[in-house]
């Protein structure tokens, strides 16, 4: 098993960066109208989203792998809870909507890709380009 | 910088696509607004009834029956009209899905080309569904598929999203999953 040269850095930078992006995304949730407003989140949501961000951010920057990968299950939980939520017409604990969905799908797949990404290579040990 | 060729066999020499950090930070710019233009349109295909059940329809319901009121092209206005409208809550929440995919992978930059070519059949679902429809400008249907050609073509997750971080790693690896996303990035 090989580790391949540098991936280890590029991952934590790339979940410093995402838990950036999942902070400042949430400036896109305060005026009152697009194309300022992209999305819709209430006083829970965006504590969830920001307790979120800084775990990433943290994670990343400390290169604590699982605390990154808890970041990303977390955007996924909360994925789960407002699909459901919308689906059963009722409750809205995070004041979210469609697009906040996206939003924090997009965030579960970066954060859960870049945790668990394998950083060893067994097989090639130089490939295409 | 240009891509040496023998001319004689491939013709002249063709000139590589600009590469500099400007060109990059662009490219991901140019990814993240369309990823935010599908994100930010998510918000009103509102389940669990998706407009279906108000009087007048609304929302992804309305749109919808838009397909059939000024139909574009008479195969696909059938589709919605026989198969997508009895059976609207499940097309409504592939298309809540799909959509959602679509903001969120080409926000981060993963798999870019594949769900590039997503938004690309999507954006034609909605213009054979919407083209004709009054006061609808066409041309922003037609940028949408403009847009995502282009970042097919240059595939756009390398510059500053997860296929530029994780290439170099399904390089190295010879499983499936790693092949399909160096296809896919």
């Amino acid at each position: 098993m090989r580790t391949v040269t540098g991936l280890r850095d590029r991952l934590d930078r790339a979940a410093v960066a995402l838990g950036a992006g999942a902070a400042a995304s949430l400036l896109l949730s305060i005026a009152e109208r697009a194309p300022l407003r992209l999305f819709s989140l209430g006083a829970v949501g965006v504590v969830v989203m920001l307790v979120l961000a800084a775990a990433a951010l943290i994670g990343g920057y400390l290169h604590l792998r699982p605390v990154v990968i808890l970041a990303g299950a977390g955007f996924a939980a909360a994925v789960v809870l407002q699909v459901v939520q919308a689906s059963l017409g009722g409750t809205n604990t995070l004041g979210g909507d469609g697009s906040s969905v996206a939003l924090h799908l997009g965030f579960a797949v970066g954060l859960l890709t870049v945790g668990l990404a394998p950083t060893t290579s067994s097989s090639r040990p130089t490939g295409r380009q | 910088m240009y891509v040496m060729h023998n001319e004689a066999a491939t013709g002249p020499p063709v000139e590589a696509l600009a590469g500099s950090g400007l060109s990059r930070v662009l490219v991901a710019v140019v990814r993240v607004t369309v990823a935010w233009l599908w994100i930010e349109n998510v918000s009103w295909k509102r389940p669990p009834e998706f407009g279906n059940k108000s009087d007048p329809a609304e929302g992804l319901y309305q749109w919808t029956l838009f397909g059939v009121q000024n139909q574009v092209f008479a195969p696909w206005a059938w589709f919605v009209e026989h198969v997508v409208l009895p059976n609207f809550v499940l097309f409504a929440w592939m298309t809540f899905l799909v959509e959602a995919c679509l903001g969120a992978f080409l926000l981060v930059g993963l798999a870019t080309r594949f769900w590039a070519l997503v938004g690309v059949a999507q954006s034609f679902a909605i213009i054979f569904s919407v083209l004709r429809t009054p006061h609808e400008w066409f041309w922003a249907y037609l940028l949408m598929v403009a847009a995502h050609l282009l970042l097919f073509a240059v595939a756009a997750g390398r510059a500053y999203g997860l296929d530029g971080v994780l290439r170099p790693a399904w390089r190295q690896r010879d499983g499936l999953p790693a092949r399909l996303l160096r296809v896919a990035s």
